[in-house]
């Protein structure tokens, strides 16, 4: 795992031995600043509450608009649906880019919900937050289920105007780049019909 | 005999790799596009026949303390290999830490099957020697989907044939066991990795998209050591 690998070792390195790097692991991130500690404490929670909706009774599809109730209030979804359509963003009229944004909330919820489902017993652990610079902070994660962790990263920043997730950057995959490619795939598909695109996420 | 090989492929990447660039708004160009989508639907059909079932059945019976296990062992076999990578990219820094990994994994981590090095500080730095030609200068090539394999590039399919035929594994075990653990390291990666590949492979409308855009990225992001943030989009100004 690589995962903030340069600022543990020097801290391990930083004349107090080995013995410091072990506990280093487990230790509060030290003097950061205050929105990195926001951005640490958003993803956690946002962790939390996803975690409770899973292990809660119920299949996927009934817990699909729950999730999106999070993903609402957690992320930044109106600007992550505007960035995954692209350039058709700016063939949209207002009303297209309203609907087409609620779609992409349904879509995208739709897929996590079923996803969440199938990985449950599974870990994740923060590990640590990097400096993003104008992109706020990414905030490092590990999901750990029996073998090796896998990266998750959270892309935080109030930008929006309140601390909100932007990206989630799974093994050095990014969503929103995934989800880009995946509605212009969809688009050239359907002859770059707009309301085509709308109908098959909703 | 290994020398020749090795100047034969040398000799077929230099000349693969200056095959294009990528497209407008492309990750990376892919000249062979219609026979690498024919090689992906075959391993797709036989990830959805096979390799899938197979990952869900070694979840089922494998305890979670086994899959560590048998994770941690994978992981350390993978090691020497990293160990001369990281040396050849003339990054000391990272082989002393592999090679410290190693061996504290080996002496103290009962042969490899516990980490205890990670506790160290001597963490797992992923590499290849795919990325020791990138270090070199060879560019990335043209997108291969490589039978049975998946995603990959002209660089790195080179680089997959050489780490392959080096595998310090081979020369201690017979080739029997060998394949054994190849095998058993795919269904372990399959397993770890399932949120994304399902993702790419059976949410996407088109996979072969799909995961070639996720394996540059992947690959950006090892290569680079961690995630590249400028490489991230910036969902404000767009």
């Amino acid at each position: 795992m690589h995962i903030d690998r340069r600022s543990f070792l020097a801290r391990g390195t930083a004349a107090l031995g080995l013995g410091t790097a072990v506990l280093g692991g487990a230790l509060p991130l030290r003097a950061l600043a205050a929105t990195a500690e926001q951005a640490q404490a958003h993803v956690v929670q946002t962790v939390e509450e996803v975690l409770l909706l899973v292990q809660a009774p119920g299949v996927a599809e009934t817990k699909a608009p729950q999730l999106r109730q999070i993903m609402e209030q957690r992320a930044s979804m109106p600007q992550i649906a505007q960035a995954a359509a692209g350039i058709a963003w700016r063939q949209m009229t207002p009303d297209q880019q309203a609907r087409f944004t609620d779609a992409f909330a349904d879509y995208i919820a739709r897929i996590y919900a079923r996803r969440f489902q199938e990985y449950e017993g599974q870990q994740i652990q923060v590990t640590g937050v990097r400096d993003a610079g104008q992109k706020g902070h990414l905030v490092q994660s590990s999901v750990i289920g029996g073998g090796a962790p896998i990266s998750v990263e959270w892309l935080v920043s109030d930008r929006s105007g309140r601390v909100a997730i932007n990206d989630i950057v799974i093994e050095g995959v990014s969503l929103v780049l995934t989800q880009r490619e995946e509605m212009a795939q969809m688009l050239a598909s359907r002859g770059s019909d707009v309301e085509a695109l709308i109908a098959a996420l909703g | 005999m290994r020398k020749r090989i090795a100047s034969v492929l040398l000799a077929f990447l230099v000349s693969a790799c200056a095959s294009g660039e990528p497209g407008e708004g492309q990750l990376i160009a892919d000249p062979y596009e219609n026979v690498n989508r024919e090689i992906h639907s075959f391993n797709k059909g036989i990830d959805t026949a096979v390799v899938n079932p197979a990952s869900k059945a070694y979840d089922f019976v494998t305890p979670a303390l086994g899959k560590f296990l048998i994770s941690n062992a994978l992981s350390h076999l993978t090691l020497p290999g990293a160990f001369a990578n990281h040396v050849m990219q003339g990054d000391l820094g990272d082989a002393g830490e592999t090679l410290a990994r190693f061996t504290l994994n080996t002496v103290l981590g009962a042969a490899g099957f516990l980490d205890p090095a990670t506790e160290f500080g001597a963490d797992y730095i992923e590499t290849d020697f795919g990325l020791t030609l990138a270090e070199w200068g060879v560019g990335t090539g043209a997108f291969l989907e490589l039978p049975l394999f998946g995603p990959s590039t002209t660089r790195d399919a080179v680089g997959r044939v050489v780490d392959s035929i080096f595998v310090p594994t081979g020369y201690l075990v017979g080739s029997d066991v060998v394949w054994g653990v190849r095998a058993l390291d795919l269904l372990d990666t399959r397993d770890r990795y399932r949120a994304l590949i399902d993702d790419v492979l059976y949410e996407s409308e088109d996979s072969y998209r799909a995961s070639r855009n996720a394996y540059i990225q992947n690959r950006r992001s090892v290569q680079a050591g961690e995630t590249q943030i400028e490489a991230l989009p910036d969902i404000f100004i767009e």
